[in-house]
């Protein structure tokens, strides 16, 4: 009677465990085979779009960096309240770099992809991302160009040609003060500066110390009359200077011009040929389903 | 004794053998609701992830769109009736008081795009995901915007009345050139009007809106540079008078001297007196050009300052919202695209 009950309590328990243990089977198995394996259609048309995302984001750096200039540029030829000036340098960089963090987060966002992971697509993936890493880069270090060259060149060198009487009887005493802590600026200003821009703020800082020689010549000159000479050749070289300032700043514009249109250009290929990579993977989709039909 | 019966010992062990089988599948059970209740809450809460997101793209940020459209607009009518008003002619207060109909309006768009900027935030909170760093972006973007523009608004009556004869700030009592009779009393005259003038650009430092901040900065160094040159040149016209005096002296010993057939060390002096007040006069003369020069550019130049403010630091500030707004509103498009592309 007693072993009898039992057996077929028995019998229930392992009934009900094969049960369960079938169900559970039944999700291991639907998790497992059901849910789709490999890189699927929305994969490559997902990644295809943030690769879209990607090209697009980059266009905001031109306004943003406009911006920023306009506000610095401002602020530090107008006003001299120092905490001024950083709290607009701080808000309008930050933006910036919160910008590039943005898109460095889409860039990484994409390399997660499956897709990227595929023989055909992954080089060309890699020199995508190597290529729009280095246009955020490149931006972020305009950032710091332009943050340099205003500091300096719009900041204490500004008033070189601004607020100096030429005509003066101190003239010279001025234009030597006054280069001394505008070239103070543009040495400062070379910390963290690209090559381009250091060519460019060495380039001024030779024909200020140029002028300023001269003006101290001025200032050494013992009698009258070789003062007066002084003065007049001091006077003649400060009419080439904005030629030759000129000629400095062109060469900075060509510069900056060639490396970002190298970049650009560069960026857009890798972006042309992952496009075309992508859009063959999703054809290959497209002749699969029609097989099946 | 030290063999036992091999049934006694069989039935304690299906005893035991009991409890493990029912825990094993008691845990086995619970096992299989949760993994169902965690697929169906996944389903629900994707289900609904999926749907918020369609809800975002297509209607909170068509209505953010809409509802910015319309600020723009009601900031440019606002201008138009407090400008009318104040050439009605009326005072500040009297337009302020006309315009309030505008300015309510005004107040009504920016609310209205501003809720509705604060629906989108709400829909997605993570800053960790695309989409919500998209949002991010979006929503900073759209309060700069507002910011600006409510600035623009709220610091007009300020920025319009700088130059009006009847406003506080009466920054055209600046030019008087025409009302005064010698240079000290043009220096004293811009003075007294430079001091409620550059009060009045140094509150307007404080508006919300950085192009008016940024000309108030440029204006009152410009009023700044004004009062400078403007006692330099008080100074070089009293000092010229002194010259004058001091040559007139100098002409008489000159003719003293020779008349009394003066020794050449006196005639000497009376000659390098007569050099060194020279090249005092020089100087001074320099220095008076200049200032002079620039007082004049300078005075020539502000009309053209306050002008640039709408023509053209405003519209290059619009211009960047044009720019900016679109392309962050396409970003969260197409990110929010990607996250509905079926997985």
């Amino acid at each position: 009677m007693e072993s009898g009950r039992g057996s077929s309590r028995r019998t229930g328990i392992i009934v009900v465990a094969v049960v369960l243990a079938l169900v559970a089977g039944g999700f291991g198995a639907w998790f497992a085979f059901l849910r789709p394996t490999g890189v699927q259609r929305a994969d490559v048309e997902r990644l295809d779009k943030q690769r879209g995302i990607v090209d697009s984001s980059m266009n905001l750096y031109d306004p943003l960096l406009e911006e920023f200039t306009a506000r610095y540029t401002n602020v530090v030829a107008e006003e001299e309240d120092e905490q001024a000036k950083e709290q607009v340098f701080n808000r309008e960089s930050d933006l910036i770099k919160r910008e590039s963090a943005a898109n460095t987060g889409r860039l990484d966002a994409m390399a997660a992809s499956p897709v990227t992971q595929e023989a055909e697509i992954a080089e060309a993936f890699r020199r995508f991302k190597d290529q729009y890493g280095a246009v955020i880069a490149y931006n972020d270090q305009r950032l710091i160009n332009t943050a340099n060259i205003t500091r300096s060149v719009g900041g204490p060198c500004a008033r070189l040609h601004k607020d100096l009487n030429v005509s003066g009887g101190n003239y010279a005493q001025e234009y030597v003060t006054t280069a001394d802590s505008c070239l103070l600026a543009l040495a400062g200003a070379k910390d963290k500066a690209d090559a381009d821009t250091v060519q460019l703020l060495g380039g001024i800082e030779e024909v200020i110390k140029g002028q300023r020689a001269k003006q101290q010549e001025v200032l050494d000159a013992t009698d009258d009359l070789a003062r007066l000479a002084k003065r007049t050749t001091a006077g003649v070289a400060l009419l080439e200077i904005n030629e030759a300032l000129n000629k400095v700043r062109t060469t900075y514009e060509e510069a900056v011009k060639a490396s970002s249109t190298k970049l650009v250009d560069d960026a857009n290929a890798s972006n042309a040929e992952l496009e075309r990579l992508l859009k063959a993977r999703l054809a290959t989709f497209d002749a699969a389903g029609q097989e099946g039909k | 004794m030290t063999i036992e019966d091999p049934a006694s010992t069989t039935a304690p062990t299906r005893s035991r053998r009991r409890p493990v089988i029912l825990v094993t599948s008691i845990v086995l059970a619970v096992l299989v609701i949760a993994i169902g209740a965690l697929v169906a809450v996944n389903h629900v809460a994707g289900q609904q992830k999926t749907e918020s997101l369609a809800a975002l793209k297509e209607q909170r940020l068509n209505a953010l769109g809409d509802a910015r459209g319309k600020v723009q607009p009601a900031a440019n009518a606002y201008l138009a009736a407090y400008k009318k008003a104040r050439n009605a002619p009326a005072s500040r207060d009297q337009a302020v008081q006309d315009s309030q109909k505008e300015k309510d309006e005004f107040q009504q768009a920016t609310g209205n795009a501003r809720s509705a900027l604060q629906e989108l935030k709400s829909v997605n909170g993570s800053s960790e995901s695309a989409v919500g760093v998209a949002v991010q972006q979006l929503v900073e973007s759209h309060e700069d915007y507002f910011d600006y523009m409510e600035g623009l608004v709220e610091s007009y009556p300020q920025f319009e009345g700088l130059f009006r004869d009847d406003d506080a700030a009466g920054c055209n009592g600046l030019f008087v050139g025409s009302k005064a009779a010698t240079l000290r009393e043009r220096q004293t005259l811009l003075a007294q009007a430079a001091a409620p003038c550059r009060k009045a650009a140094a509150d307007l430092k404080d508006s919300k809106n950085n192009a008016y901040v940024e000309f108030a900065r440029t204006f009152d160094n410009n009023v700044a540079d004004l009062e400078e040159r403007a006692e330099v040149t008080a100074k070089g016209e009293e000092n010229y008078a002194g010259f004058v005096r001091l040559k007139d002296d100098l002409v008489k010993r000159a003719d003293e001297a020779e008349a009394r057939n003066a020794p050449e060390a006196e005639v000497q002096k009376i000659a390098d007196d007569a050099k060194a007040v020279n090249a005092q006069i020089r100087t001074n003369r320099s220095e008076f050009d200049f200032a002079a020069k620039r007082y004049l550019a300078g005075v020539k130049e502000m009309p053209s300052t306050v002008e640039n403010v709408f023509a053209t630091e405003i519209a290059a500030d619009i211009k960047h919202f044009d720019a900016v707004i679109p392309a962050r509103e396409q970003i969260l498009k197409d990110t929010i695209d990607v996250e509905l592309t079926n997985k």
